[in-house]
């Protein structure tokens, strides 16, 4: 069960807005408030949402449609990084019925906006939004 | 031996020749490892995205880090020089990516008569198109004693080993890959398509089933064929097509034993099918993506 989300601190008034920054008190509203609304907790690391609370959707690779907008796939799933790169892509465990509940099964998953050189550790809890990508043959051996 | 069109856009700072533009394609199984993207125009085939270089025979690696808007190369040492960009056209080596290109004269004594540069030690040049070697200049206090000329120069080299696409091997990016230098295997993208003399296209499929492949019409059910063996239209019976040689399929049917009055054979043609070309084909694969998480 979530913890009921605290209420945002007041926007410092016009009247002494520094001092109000300032304060600790402020600082722990906030910061109370962030660690409320973040969708997962990962055993050290936290993932936060963007401000609108949501994630944003990709159209997919090769789509026009406009009703691909809202990423194309089925479902959004907890999923969590068992291995992989950036640059090779990652592998993860998903768990379709909720974080707590048993994992329903594993898969590939790509990670947008990441510098080429940095990665994910194995562990992190990510949103996984299912879609379809284009595949091919290659190199016989 | 497959490839994936990678659904991402991944952020990078410019590389340099390279444009992976939204996606690039990955390789699985036989290519793994491997990426498949634009690279000065041309669809290529290489295990780095970015090309890695040898500065005075000690080779560079990318480092994905902007400097001036682009990925720098850096000696396998941490502490060693690096090669990093100036703008588009004009690239350095010091040890320092982004600063430490200091320059000027400065005369021994009032007579004006020898003098030397000084500043920062850095190196200035043309960074080399692949498989070509350019030369930068000795700059800063390593320029010398000799007004507007360079006492030194070093070699920096694009070391990168690419297979590029074949032209009329494939539908872009599909296509035949062979390596531009060195003596490598060939790589393929795509599935092999195949074509009769009547221009019906027999392309092959991703999977195997049952330990054997389909070729659009054509598939194995005891022995290859097209149709159905028994059919009262007839059928064709061949063997499995290969991009190396053309195959036949022989046109069969049965006549039925007694021959009923008025009866007709049915109507086909033996085909000869043959290898078209390489097609991305329109198979796809559940994948996952998510944004890019940040952990406090």
């Amino acid at each position: 069960m979530r913890k009921p989300i605290p209420k945002l601190p007041k926007k410092p008034t016009a009247g002494n807005p520094v001092d109000t920054i300032l304060s600790s008190s402020w600082w722990t509203r906030l910061w109370n408030y962030l660690l409320a609304i973040q969708p997962l907790y990962p055993d050290n690391l936290t993932i936060i949402r963007n401000m609108n609370g949501t994630i944003s959707a990709r159209r997919p690779t090769g789509s026009s449609a406009s009703s691909d907008t809202t990423g194309g796939g089925t479902g959004s799933y907890p999923c969590q990084i068992t291995g992989g790169s950036t640059a090779t892509g990652y592998t993860c465990n998903i768990y379709a019925d909720g974080k707590n509940q048993p994992s329903t099964g594993s898969g590939t998953i790509e990670v947008l906006e990441m510098m080429w050189g940095d990665n994910i550790p194995i562990g992190t809890w990510v949103v996984g939004h299912s879609t379809t990508v284009i595949v091919t043959g290659g190199t016989t051996t | 031996m497959s490839w994936r069109q990678v659904t991402t856009s991944f952020r990078t700072p410019l590389i340099p020749f390279a444009d992976i533009g939204l996606y690039v394609w990955r390789g699985y199984d036989a290519d793994d490892g491997w990426f498949l993207f634009i690279d000065d125009g041309t669809w290529t085939m290489s295990p780095y995205i970015a090309s890695s270089y040898t500065v005075n025979g000690r080779g560079f690696g990318p480092v994905y880090l902007p400097v001036n808007g682009y990925i720098y190369y850096s000696d396998s040492v941490a502490s060693g020089n690096k090669l990093w960009a100036v703008n588009t056209y004009s690239w350095i080596v010091n040890t320092t990516p982004g600063y430490g290109t200091q320059e000027y004269w400065e005369w021994d004594d009032e007579t004006e008569t020898t003098g030397s540069y000084k500043g920062d030690a850095w190196y200035s040049g043309s960074l080399p198109v692949l498989n070509t070697t350019t030369t930068f200049s000795a700059r800063g206090s390593l320029r010398g004693t000799v007004q507007n000329a360079y006492a030194s120069t070093i070699e920096v080299k694009n070391e990168r080993i690419v297979w590029e696409r074949q032209a009329d091997t494939g539908l872009a990016p599909a296509g035949l890959y062979s390596a531009i230098s060195g003596n490598y295997d060939d790589r393929i993208v795509g599935l092999p398509d195949f074509t009769d003399q009547n221009s019906k296209h027999y392309p092959q499929s991703l999977e195997k089933k049952d330990d054997q492949y389909s070729y659009g019409s054509i598939h194995y059910d005891t022995k290859w064929i097209i149709g159905t063996i028994n059919s009262t239209s007839g059928w064709h019976e061949g063997s499995e097509p290969n991009v190396d040689n053309s195959v036949t399929f022989t046109f069969k049917y049965n006549t039925p034993d007694p021959v009923p009055d008025g009866w007709q054979p049915p109507a086909g043609s033996n085909l000869t099918i043959t290898f078209d070309q390489y097609i991305i084909g329109s198979n796809t694969v559940e994948s996952l993506i998510c944004e890019a998480p940040i952990w406090l």
